[in-house]
């Protein structure tokens, strides 16, 4: 069993919605980093990991469409990530990428070898770590792996990297998620 | 995760044993946006361990990046 903290970022409103039903919203997007699943800062790549959590939260306040906050007071949400060893696909172990990557591969060239017109999003790994959830190809409840996420000032100054800068995790069951509490909170400013 | 020694046999099972029909179904479960079939433009290419690259681009330009 892997045991781990997870930090997730969102309004007070949300956290506080979060806290008292004790569960989460399932995020169902295939364009999310690591496909559908609940989002968390975990330990890894970055030294601080609650840092990452809080800048998330106050970064996605602002909505770039309306131009303006869509709150002013942020939360972060701790919790215990409960994981049987053998449902974490964790993409910075060798193995568990090298055969995530068969998978995206053959996927791939199925596609191409039937000729099949498909639309690719930004990214393409969601799509492809679903499917092969979906299809018991890989059956991860959890997975992790290291990214470079945009915050407030990278969001606001267009800057873009590729090297990570942090490590998430997306859950799939949240009967694996324990000890949810609010952490830490504070205003946009 | 514990991989099973005939992970990629039964990948390879997987895709085989699916027609057209299953496998475009099985990707729209997973978020897979599916224009139409066949009658689309594609590039044949010889496929292999180095062509990953190559591949992704020609059918619609795979990126690393997230907005």
């Amino acid at each position: 069993m892997a045991i781990f903290k997870g930090y997730h970022g969102t309004s007070l409103s949300a956290a506080r919605s979060i806290i008292t039903s004790q569960t989460f919203n399932l995020t169902i997007d295939p364009l999310e980093w690591l496909g559908d699943g609940i989002y968390f800062f975990v330990e890894g790549y970055a030294a601080n990991i609650l840092s990452n959590a809080k800048k998330w939260a106050i970064a996605e306040a602002w909505d770039n469409r309306l131009k303006r906050l869509t709150y002013f007071d942020w939360a972060v949400i701790e919790v215990d990530i409960n994981v049987p060893d053998d449902e974490l696909l964790d993409l910075n172990k060798y193995i568990d990428q090298s055969h995530f990557n068969d998978v995206r591969r053959a996927i791939n060239n199925d596609i191409v070898k039937r000729k099949i017109a498909s639309t690719p999003g930004k990214t393409n790994d969601g799509y492809c770590l679903n499917y092969a959830r979906n299809q018991g190809i890989i059956p991860f409840n959890v997975v992790k792996g290291d990214f470079y996420i945009k915050f407030a000032e990278e969001r606001r100054y267009n800057i873009n990297y590729r090297i990570p800068n942090c490590t998430i995790c997306a859950v799939l069951k949240d009967s694996y998620l324990s000890n949810i509490q609010l952490k830490v909170k504070g205003k946009v400013r | 995760m514990k991989w099973d020694k005939n992970f990629h046999r039964n990948l390879k099972k997987h895709f085989d044993s699916l027609s057209d029909e299953e496998f475009i179904s099985k990707l729209r479960e997973s978020g897979f946006v599916i224009d139409k079939k066949k009658d689309c433009k594609v590039i044949s290419l010889p496929l292999d361990d180095n062509d990953y690259e190559l591949t992704t681009f020609v059918i619609g330009g795979f990126s690393q990046q997230h907005g």
